[in-house]
């Protein structure tokens, strides 16, 4: 019992004496879509450190990153309240650029994606009308209200005009990231059209993917593209191709806390640090927070 | 219950329908409980089976494969990768880290508080402590572990200088919050067992309070006091919500208790709502909850033996009754 009262204490102590130079690294749960852009773009593939925790949710990583001076987290960029923002260079000679609305749809902000809808075959009827309303101005306005980034001008389509007639159910499953832009849309176009009923669920970009796959929902929501042997499975199952149809923007937004000096940071430097080579604030040409 | 008749007269005069109908409700609650277990158990132990003999999940994963050093060296927790990787090891010293924690945590405040409880306190404190320890069984484990994230990390790290926020300390004094009450419990209806004659005999002999609680009272509810911690230990490895909130769920191997880690559970919480069904992930996963299932009951299995020998051996040397509460409290709750 005495042994252990000690090795408490010691244990505490050996926190007292902590490093004030590392970094304290933050990401999400390997369910998310978001885990997994961040590692296929910036890590290129290589696996997360081990040290690296993951926490439920970007709000989550925010949260955490709000109360941890020495920590750094990425997440969507909808949620970056309280944080300091960093500007992101693709290599060290490029420039750093923020994630402003500007540079995500440009296409300058390096760690940006699409937000997709996927379908099987061609989409026809209400379920195309919709589409073309979530793509087209009215639809793109929500995105900016969500917090996400309207498409660029030449991606988008055309406000559709009446929808075709009769009554339809549509379900659409998907990622987490967009279950509350799809619920918005949804809401929008039903009041406009309340001859088709909608119904959104989330569940993660694979679960939403695997239920295309199965013939379980008529829209797939995705904030990664569909691999390979997805779209193989798709056209195996039902001898159509699975259509892919970008509907919005989204920035992945790196931060760090507030009173961290540092504003900018290199992609190869991000990797570094979530890859666990043992980097340290001093080594990003700031000093540590 | 409340309807018992209280006299053989009434009984009597009740129809015998309404009396069978109970009977068999009764019997039939009985058969639900012993057939959920079997149920939940038959079906987690179906979704982990592939991982025995499936080639399609052996193309992944093996058994020895989440043993065994990975052949590029040490143990990783990578199941969504490349090359998917699923040690055990990790998640194994996760749990442990953090159980141990909260017992050391949570079995000193339990039993002292029962004993207090129990031989102690004057009748008014002892009705304030026993519903306060009921309300705390009461709290949501999602409270506890929201508690533990925002507030307990941030006092801890400005006490203690933590470099993780998260970590098993922070951890262990959430998921102790979430053991101490059934420790207590149990152990207080142990302690309360123990016959008046044992204390008034002690007493007799000259023995003070603290004496008599100490050397007479505790050694006699011993079995119960035993029984209580195990359930405690059941609780707090397969207890999810608190430690995947608090953990910050890295998958270190470090031994380290001011270090973050993933515990069994929380791995099962966090990445089933996104293994695809019958993917390599998904068996895993349940193979972990199987494994979960096996190590709770082993516990109580190991502890119920341990009891029963103990409370023989106890008895023999006192020839008195047994006074305890019964070890097979400790075999229901826990499963």
């Amino acid at each position: 019992m005495r042994k252990l009262l000690v090795a408490c204490v010691a244990a505490a102590a050996g926190g007292c004496s902590r490093d004030p130079d590392a970094i304290v690294v933050y990401g999400r749960e390997n369910n998310s879509g978001t885990y997994m852009y961040f590692k296929e773009h910036v890590l290129n593939d290589q696996d997360f450190a081990p040290t690296v925790q993951s926490l439920p949710g970007t709000a989550a990583v925010v949260n955490a990153v709000k109360k941890d001076r020495q920590s750094i987290g990425y997440g969507g960029i909808a949620y970056d309240k309280g944080v300091q923002v960093l500007a992101v260079r693709k290599d060290a000679a490029s420039p750093a650029v923020l994630p402003s609305e500007e540079n995500v749809i440009e296409g300058t902000y390096p760690i940006s994606r699409y937000l997709y809808f996927y379908t099987i075959g061609e989409p026809e009827g209400a379920l195309r009308h919709f589409i073309d309303w979530a793509r087209g101005p009215e639809g793109q306005k929500i995105c900016s209200q969500v917090g996400y980034f309207p498409l660029p001008p030449d991606r988008q389509a055309k406000t559709p005009g009446a929808a075709p007639p009769g009554k339809q159910t549509l379900t659409i499953k998907g990622s987490d990231t967009m279950v509350i832009l799809g619920g918005k849309w949804v809401e929008h176009y039903m009041q406009k059209h309340p001859d088709v009923t909608l119904q959104v669920t989330g569940g993660g970009s694979g679960t939403g993917i695997k239920a295309l796959i199965d013939g379980e929902t008529h829209i797939c929501q995705a904030s990664r593209p569909m691999k390979p042997k997805e779209k193989e499975q798709v056209k195996a199952k039902h001898g159509k191709e699975a259509v892919e149809i970008a509907v919005a923007l989204d920035g992945i937004a790196v931060f760090v806390h507030e009173s961290n000096p540092l504003r900018e940071v290199t992609l190869a430097q991000l990797k570094a640090i979530y890859t666990g080579q043992g980097t340290k604030w001093s080594a990003l040409g700031g000093k540590a927070p | 219950m409340a309807e018992r008749p209280p006299d053989a007269l009434v009984l009597a005069g009740r129809p015998r329908w309404g009396e069978r109908l109970i009977e068999t409700f009764i019997h039939a609650s009985g058969w639900i409980v012993i057939g959920s277990v079997v149920l939940i158990f038959v079906f987690v132990g179906k979704e982990a089976l592939p991982l025995l003999y499936s080639s399609e999940v052996h193309e992944e994963v093996t058994i020895p494969s989440m043993i065994l050093p990975r052949p590029e060296g040490g143990f990783s927790w990578q199941p969504v990768s490349t090359v998917p990787k699923y040690s055990l090891l990790p998640l194994l010293v996760g749990t442990l880290k953090v159980t141990i924690v909260a017992l050391l945590i949570a079995i000193p405040v339990s039993i002292g508080a029962a004993i207090f409880t129990s031989e102690f306190a004057p009748q008014a404190v002892r009705e304030v402590i026993k519903p306060a320890v009921e309300i705390l069984a009461g709290i949501p484990s999602v409270v506890i572990g929201f508690f533990a994230l925002m507030v307990l990390a941030s006092w801890l790290q400005d006490a203690f200088g933590f470099l993780m926020r998260l970590n098993a300390v922070t951890a262990g004094i959430g998921l102790a919050l979430a053991v101490i009450p059934i420790v207590y419990t149990v152990a207080e209806d142990a302690l309360s067992a123990v016959p008046q004659a044992f204390r008034d005999g002690s007493t007799a002999l000259g023995a003070n309070r603290w004496q008599t609680a100490w050397r007479v009272v505790l050694p006699a509810a011993f079995p119960g006091v035993f029984a209580a911690c195990v359930l405690g230990a059941g609780r707090a490895i397969g207890e999810t919500m608190i430690v995947l909130m608090s953990s910050g769920n890295a998958a270190t191997m470090s031994l380290d208790p001011t270090q973050s880690f993933r515990s069994f559970s929380a791995s099962i919480a966090a990445e089933l709502g996104e293994a695809p069904h019958g993917s390599p992930h998904y068996h895993v996963l349940f193979f972990l909850g199987a494994f979960l299932f096996v190590i709770t009951f082993c516990l109580n299995l190991a502890g119920q033996k341990y009891v029963a020998r103990l409370r023989a051996r106890l008895s023999g040397k006192a020839r008195a009754k047994p006074p305890t509460a019964s070890p097979h409290i400790a075999t229901t709750a826990g499963s």
